[in-house]
């Protein structure tokens, strides 16, 4: 990202703004997408993160990447949006899931659909881990930055999202 | 055969290890089935997981999502001086140079005085101390609340004051100010660190 687009944006410049937005809302959306599971969620976190970041810009300082910035403003935006709807629903309910058209339903991939609940019903952390690894190949180093958490735990956590998912998966095959 | 420890392994999976520690996982990989099948299981999850990432078409256009934050984007940001981050510190060494200033004042005051050089500070610091005592802001609100005077206030430290020794009434002129330096600056303190919080606290966007 241009480091005169940051400024101008920084300073209150709407276009400058309108660019960065360009460049980075796919990655936004996609880990928010990650976390909360629904496309429109997704959608509204990734409105809240860009607030959040008109907001704060003039404060940032380039110290870290602008990438991870903005990879951890939107975890935390996600898994707030994850706390206020009451936490995920265990996988028994997803499976269950009333809203959920059957026509819908049917024109979703199954085994997509499968690896998607099983996502959706692991511990946040250990989701937000797995995502910003598989979903945004990001190294260890910098899931810690964005997860500020120690490069051990973020280890820890992957290992304990891929054992979990593995599992939910098998047990979702019987 | 002593197979590595499993964050290794992922380690190695995820491409995080080289050097020796990699060349050491791969000469295990070629010998050992149980770790390779580990390493295609997770390879096949990782593959999974990927297809489940969202294409671009499952979210609206660029155009509808800009239009949209466009009209959510405050005027105004949050207003931020641009000294407030510096401004705790700022107000804290001010206010901890007038106390030290204030403590030396005192200080070689009374050593000038002990020395004799200038006259005793006692006489006038009580009178000071008796007329704040007297003060009609006193008097309208806690003496009448109390059903005392002004007056019999005065009188009566006037006399509790001259029953003391003259160094016990310096010592405890002493303690009066070292007192409110003391509480001057435990106020001080405190507004520093609940500014500074809400300081943090305003500009996190963790929050």
């Amino acid at each position: 990202m241009d480091k005169e687009i940051l400024v101008e944006a920084a300073s209150g410049n709407r276009g400058a703004f309108a660019q960065l937005v360009h460049h980075y809302r796919e990655q936004v959306l996609r880990v928010a997408y990650g976390i909360v599971g629904s496309a429109e969620e997704a959608e509204d976190v990734a409105q809240e993160v860009f607030i959040k970041v008109w907001n704060h810009l003039p404060r940032y300082r380039a110290q870290g990447n602008l990438s991870n910035w903005l990879y951890r403003i939107t975890v935390n935006a996600a898994l707030d949006a994850l706390r206020r709807k009451g936490n995920e629903l265990p996988l028994e309910d997803w499976q269950h899931d009333a809203e959920e058209q059957p026509e819908e339903a049917a024109l979703r991939n199954d085994q997509e659909e499968r690896v998607r609940r099983a996502l959706n019903a692991l511990p946040p952390g250990a989701r937000s881990a797995l995502i910003l690894r598989e979903y945004e190949q990001l190294s260890y180093k910098e899931i810690a930055e964005v997860l500020q958490i120690p490069i051990g735990t973020v280890m820890s956590r992957l290992n304990y999202a891929r054992k979990l998912l593995r599992e939910r998966l098998a047990r979702d095959e019987v | 055969m002593r197979h590595p420890d499993e964050l290794c392994l992922q380690a190695y999976h995820d491409g995080e290890l080289s050097g020796e520690a990699r060349r050491q996982i791969q000469d295990h990989l070629e010998r050992c089935a149980a770790c390779a099948e580990r390493m295609r299981q997770w390879g096949e999850l990782g593959a999974l997981l990927r297809q489940t990432r969202p294409a671009a078409e499952a979210f609206s256009s660029e155009g509808e999502f800009w239009a949209r934050l466009a009209g959510r984007l405050p005027q105004a940001r949050p207003a931020t001086w641009p000294l407030v981050p510096y401004l705790p510190p700022f107000l804290l060494g001010a206010f901890g140079l007038l106390a030290d200033g204030l403590i030396s004042a005192v200080t070689l005051a009374y050593t000038l005085v002990g020395l004799g050089l200038i006259p005793p500070l006692a006489p006038s610091l009580r009178a000071w101390l008796i007329k704040a005592l007297q003060a009609p802001l006193l008097e309208g609100s806690l003496y009448a609340w109390l059903g005392w005077s002004g007056d019999e206030v005065g009188q009566a430290v006037t006399r509790l004051w001259g029953a003391a020794s003259p160094a016990t009434q310096e010592m405890l002129l002493m303690l009066a100010v070292v007192l409110i330096l003391g509480m001057f600056l435990a106020s001080v303190l405190v507004v520093y660190f609940s500014w500074a919080m809400c300081w943090a606290q305003a500009a996190s966007p963790n929050a």
